[in-house]
């Protein structure tokens, strides 16, 4: 299992939620990207996500997209599911590319391996300071 | 510290004190004795934990993400039958047929079908609870049709649960959460006129208030610890080849012989055939003093084995042995303190180097050498000569204690050593959520084993309502938390009609670090308490206004599931909303946690 962790520019966290239901498990996978709580230096808003993932993912996640079993009742968008694979940057620490892609608006960056914290400080992101005071 | 045990049959303190050594005796159950409202969550017990809502899925290993983890507290018992008629003994009664012809065979049910479509018998589950949990079990048998279970809010849906069609006999177990009513839908699945069987159709409530977390990205991570705690520093101990560990001119020729725990798992690290050195190096920060270690054995190459660190260029420190008896060859550097060599059977060596330095070290190695003396030499290797190794270790301090092994930071464990399970949550988007509990009382005991990786942003580690900031009776507990203007390590607060705190201030309890944590709130007693490793740290007596704590979920890693999020490790987690607790409760209940909680001792 590797870790990825995603950065979702907040203009496109519904075609990526979409694509989160297709590469996932049930309509809750349609929530992944809902709290766009992190910001880049320009203010920048992204909904981010982390978990561990398995050998294939990669693969499955980067082909052409088949809607799930579990969806049988059409639930997911998968035109606006395309459309989110499509703005998908992958990028894994010591490859040929030694610099870390920073997050965009026009991107959905991805990195592979780090922790989540971790990658979404490499991808130059900061969480958005929370207006309510905890008292 | 004296240890109370609970008599379950008058419900009251026994008054017996018994040893601490023998405190495995008390159960956090005995909280729940008189159905006190809250939930008790023990990630170490992996009976408890599923890698999907509906419970088809447990939890196995290290590293696989939690959807539920069911609650404790009540016992995990299972209520009346809610199914009519699920074992078939005479008739079909109460199933409704779909598109097919429904009989009695064997004491079976046996679906004919009648069409190519949807083909079934159903009944609706009716009368829950919104916020319990039911349990489905069955067997499913195939016949010349195949098998299929669904359970949806509509017969021949299945929304909740739904898998492939099954060409084997099948006994699921399925958990439905929040609803109150369900079909439950027997499908055969094959051409018209081909049969499928079921018998022992159960639906029962599983007390307790189980908590989940339904999209996948926000699940917890499971991970084990020995209970001594993580020492060793380093990843993939006994995978060389992984590629955390960088090559240097060399290669890795995977689990080659067996190890000294007896398993085949030690590795060959080979030179390759060109001038340089030859090495594998692993990331890892480690300035100041610590001891690193690695198991070695001749390959028959004569060839010596190398520590020293990366990046930090010659001179800080290094030590060479000869892996046919583990002598030191050679060592030196500035910051060099000691060596050492023990032999452990089958000619397998222990070998270490101790050092202390300001230079921020960022990476080991592990190198093979042709020459018995000099730090870091080039030489031009053969391309098949090297040595075995096993087992590194770099951990904080002058020794090289019992070897941990170190697969992900999710998954470590010891030899000897109990494994105690937590939940990791990232601190980016994880968190579960509870059913709505209802306290009835003015008063709860929260109890957690806690250890927290990060004092850099507030992480909320439990809070009831989406916002104790806002929503009257309410209580969170946060590591750390972020009062404006200043940062508390952990805090707990409590509301009736007004927030208090109690608050561990910085500094003293600074992260990383493991901690067993306990909130008391009395909402009518006007007394808010915070107690870390069996201390009380801090109190507040103001008024906490009035009334009880209210019905909410409650909200595991995070603040109502969108900010706020706990980075850390939760390995255990107790909430009590009933009578204030005697103190010696208190601590036979913080003793507990703590022998769950790796690396704390009271």
């Amino acid at each position: 299992m590797r870790r990825i962790t995603i950065a979702c520019p907040a203009a496109h966290t519904d075609d990526a939620n979409q694509l989160a239901m297709a590469l996932g498990y049930g309509p809750a996978d349609g929530l992944t990207y809902s709290n766009v709580g992190y910001q880049d230096a320009l203010g920048n808003l992204y909904a981010c996500a982390s978990l561990p993932v398995g050998d294939s993912f990669v693969s499955t996640a980067t082909s052409p997209l088949e809607r799930p079993e579990w969806d049988t009742e059409e639930v997911i968008d998968m035109t606006k599911a395309t459309q989110a694979q499509g703005l998908v940057f992958l990028w894994t620490p010591n490859e040929d590319d030694p610099y870390p892609p920073q997050a965009n608006p026009s991107q959905i960056v991805a990195i592979l391996g780090p922790s989540g914290l971790e990658a979404i400080s490499t991808m130059g992101l900061l969480a958005v300071p929370q207006a309510e005071g905890l008292l | 510290m004296s240890i109370y045990l609970w008599d379950k049959f008058s419900r009251g303190l026994s008054g017996l004190v018994i040893n601490p050594k023998v405190s495995s005796l008390f159960s956090p159950a005995v909280l729940f004795a008189n159905n006190e409202p809250g939930v008790w969550y023990d990630p170490s017990d992996l009976s408890t934990l599923f890698q999907d809502t509906t419970g088809t899925t447990p939890v196995t290993t290290a590293g696989q993400t939690v959807a539920l983890m069911l609650d404790k507290s009540k016992g995990l018992t299972l209520g009346p039958e809610l199914v009519t008629n699920g074992a078939f003994d005479t008739d079909t009664d109460g199933w409704t047929p779909t598109n097919a012809t429904l009989s009695i065979s064997s004491q079976r049910l046996r679906i004919t079908k009648l069409s190519a479509s949807f083909s079934s018998a159903g009944q609706l589950i009716s009368g829950l609870g919104a916020g319990k949990t039911y349990q489905l079990t069955l067997n499913g048998y195939v016949g010349s049709a195949e098998v299929r279970v669904l359970v949806g809010s509509g017969i021949n849906s299945g929304e909740i649960y739904s898998p492939a069609q099954s060409a084997i006999d099948i006994s699921p177990t399925v958990l439905v959460t929040g609803k109150t009513s369900f079909w439950v839908t027997l499908l055969a699945y094959g051409a018209t006129g081909t049969y499928a069987e079921f018998d022992n159709i159960s639906v029962k409530e599983l007390s307790g208030l189980h908590a989940t977390q339904p999209t996948t990205a926000a699940r917890p991570t499971y991970g084990i610890v020995p209970e001594t705690g993580r020492r060793n520093l380093l990843g993939y101990t006994e995978e060389f080849d992984n590629a955390d560990w960088v090559k240097f001119e060399s290669t890795v020729s995977a689990n080659a012989i067996v190890a000294p725990n007896g398993s085949l798992s030690a590795d060959k690290l080979v030179e390759n055939t060109t001038s340089q050195r030859h090495l594998v190096q692993l990331s890892v920060s480690a300035p100041g003093q610590n001891t690193l270690s690695v198991f070695v054995k001749d390959a028959g190459d004569s060839r010596f084995v190398e520590l020293r660190p990366g990046g930090v260029g010659a001179g800080v420190f290094y030590a060479k042995f000869d892996p046919s008896d583990g002598s030191l060859t050679d060592s030196g550097g500035t910051d060099l303190v000691a060596t050492s060599t023990e032999p452990v059977g089958d000619g397998w060596h222990r070998v270490s180097v101790t050092y202390d330095t300001a230079v921020a070290v960022t990476s080991v190695q592990v190198a093979c050498s042709n020459a018995s003396t000099g730090e870091h030499v080039i030489y031009t290797g053969n391309g098949t000569s090297g040595i075995y190794i096993w087992g590194a270790q770099l951990e904080e301090g002058s020794t090289a204690t019992a070897y941990q092994k170190v697969t992900t930071a999710l998954d470590v464990t010891e030899a000897g050593v109990t494994s105690l399970g937590y939940l990791s949550f990232d601190g980016l988007d994880d968190w579960m959520v509870t059913p709505t509990i209802t306290p009835g009382i003015d008063k709860v005991q929260v109890f957690a084993g806690v250890r927290k990786l990060s004092d850099a942003a507030t992480g909320f580690l439990v809070e009831t309502s989406s916002s104790s900031a806002t929503f009257d009776g309410s209580f969170l507990m946060a590591a750390p938390s972020g009062i404006v203007g200043s940062t508390e390590a952990y805090h707990f607060g409590s509301r009736g009609t007004d927030l208090r705190r109690a608050a561990a201030p910085n500094g003293q309890f600074a992260a990383p670090i493991t901690n067993v944590l306990v909130g008391l709130g009395d909402i009518s007693g006007d007394l808010v308490t915070l107690r870390i490793d069996g201390t009380q740290v801090a109190e507040d007596t103001d008024d906490l206004g009035t009334g009880n704590f209210l019905a909410y979920p409650m909200y595991i890693g995070s603040r109502n599931g969108l900010a706020l999020r706990f980075n850390g490790h939760l390995h255990q987690l107790i909430t009590r909303f009933g009578a204030n607790l005697e103190v010696a409760q208190i601590e036979s209940t913080e003793a507990y946690v703590a022998g769950k909680t790796a690396g704390v001792t009271l």
